[in-house]
């Protein structure tokens, strides 16, 4: 997927003062002055501010993965993810997107609402939020954060014989500003590949 | 009758083994007087221009743990102190499946953003060569080194390694650092390691790679071209030397292993009592 970096490099180029991929975070309680450290610190080494955030461990990384989730309203599944057997070792964790189990609807109600109180309040920048999500063709996907499945990862099913789910979370946020710009226009989502 | 026969092919057996043995013998002494004519330098004989931070390449740094939580403070230190950009070192810690101890340590300490850690699923055989092949479809560095949990390699061997690597051409797919004994003085046992380190990392493999031979990789301090490493399908886990097996299926594929002249250092065993 060479998605990533086009698409944030885009729309960062747009917002001078904190690139996209973490200045959401602003809406989570997180403040400017640290996502400002960490986009210096992702310029200098010409990384994404994302990453450098969770490398220099500025922010928890289940935290980001949490109010990633939240902000672009999927469901956060935390380190107890159901993967399903579909999911295949090494191309889901490579790829980002790992199917998930049959049971994981059952989460989905409660996972939803226990979010939907962490919605910080104003509006969206890019508009209203119960807009997004009726236009939104991207229902079926869910968020989780990397390093706790990488612990656990010898509870997961064979298919994925090793590891973790791991990576998938990273590449779903990474597409979190292609998800939302996709629930606007009426283009096809270019996550399709 | 029989038995002067049978004495006389046996003769002729031994001689035939003393003389491959000895062509062999002779072949290995040419080898390393061949190696110590040659210059080789603890150091880059000259300054080699390093790219900047922002133009570096992710590097993947695998470390395959066994109940080896004595050294797992230094260990992560060792990865700190490592002069490249903490947002582009891809460090995993490799732990097997039912590895309480290291399990447990690990969850004890609070790793750096940019180490991680990758449990192997249980299955056979249970052999660092296997830990590390679990880990490398993961490895999102343009270069990949294996390090073992008690080294600690020179601050600057990343850096160097990707200049080297940026000068060498195509075909160099793998560096090897020296690997250097830094309880010398211990006890006897640990001298004679000094040596053997000594002679092979600083002498013969250096040599090996100069004349562009097939040189038997150490176990650690090997930084691959990550592309390549995944075309030859990693290590062979089922091969107890599975450093060495590598260098030659390296240079069978038509790669060259170059010499990288940065030291990591590395505890020598002070007993024969397993650790």
């Amino acid at each position: 997927m060479t998605i990533q970096g086009q698409a944030i490099g885009t729309v960062a180029a747009a917002n001078p003062v904190l690139p996209i991929e973490i200045a959401f975070l602003q809406n989570h309680g997180v403040g400017a002055d640290l996502l400002r450290r960490a986009a210096e610190a992702a310029r200098r080494s010409g990384s994404f501010a994302d990453e450098a955030l969770l490398k220099l461990g500025l922010v928890d990384e289940a935290f980001f993965y949490q109010a990633l989730a939240a902000e672009i309203e999927l469901p956060f599944l935390g380190s107890d993810v159901p993967v399903g057997p579909a999911a295949r070792f090494p191309y889901s964790l490579r790829l980002g997107l790992a199917p998930l189990a049959a049971t994981v609807s059952r989460l989905r109600p409660s996972a939803r609402k226990s979010f939907g109180s962490s919605k910080p309040p104003g509006a969206s920048p890019t508009g209203s939020r119960s807009r997004r999500r009726r236009r939104c063709a991207v229902r079926s996907f869910a968020s989780t954060e990397p390093q706790s499945p990488r612990r656990r990862r010898t509870d997961l099913p064979m298919p994925i014989r090793a590891g973790p789910i791991a990576t998938a979370a990273r590449r779903l946020k990474s597409c979190a500003a292609l998800l939302s710009a996709a629930c606007f226009s009426p283009a096809p989502s270019p996550i399709s590949a | 009758m029989l038995l002067a026969g049978a004495v006389a092919d046996l003769g002729l057996t031994l001689s035939a083994l003393v003389i491959v043995s000895g062509l062999v013998f002779l072949g290995m002494v040419t080898m390393r007087l061949g190696a110590i004519r040659e210059h080789i330098s603890t150091r880059p004989a000259r300054r080699i221009a390093q790219p900047p931070d922002d133009a570096l390449p992710i590097y993947t740094i695998i470390v395959p743990l066994r109940r080896e939580r004595r050294v797992l403070a230094r260990l992560i230190a060792a990865m700190v102190a490592l002069d490249y950009p903490e947002t582009k070192k891809d460090v995993k810690l490799v732990i097997e499946a039912d590895d309480r101890e290291m399990a447990d340590a690990l969850a004890q300490t609070a790793l750096p953003g940019f180490i991680e850690v990758i449990v192997a699923p249980p299955g056979e055989p249970r052999t660092k060569p296997r830990a590390l092949n679990v880990a490398l479809p993961l490895a999102r560095g343009e270069f990949v080194t294996v390090y073992d949990a008690e080294d600690v390699p020179h601050r600057d061997q990343l850096r160097l390694a990707v200049a080297t690597f940026a000068r060498a051409p195509p075909d160099v797919a793998c560096l090897q650092a020296r690997l250097v004994i830094d309880n010398t003085d211990d006890n006897w046992l640990t001298r004679f390691f000094t040596i053997e380190y000594a002679t092979l990392f600083d002498v013969i493999n250096p040599g090996l790679a100069l004349g562009d031979l097939p040189v038997p990789l150490g176990g650690t301090s090997n930084h691959f071209r990550r592309p390549v490493l995944e075309s030859l399908h990693g290590w062979d886990a089922w091969n107890v030397t599975e450093d060495a097996d590598l260098g030659i299926r390296l240079a069978l594929a038509g790669y060259r292993v170059f010499d990288l002249p940065s030291a990591t250092l590395e505890e020598a065993p002070g007993s024969f009592r397993p650790g």
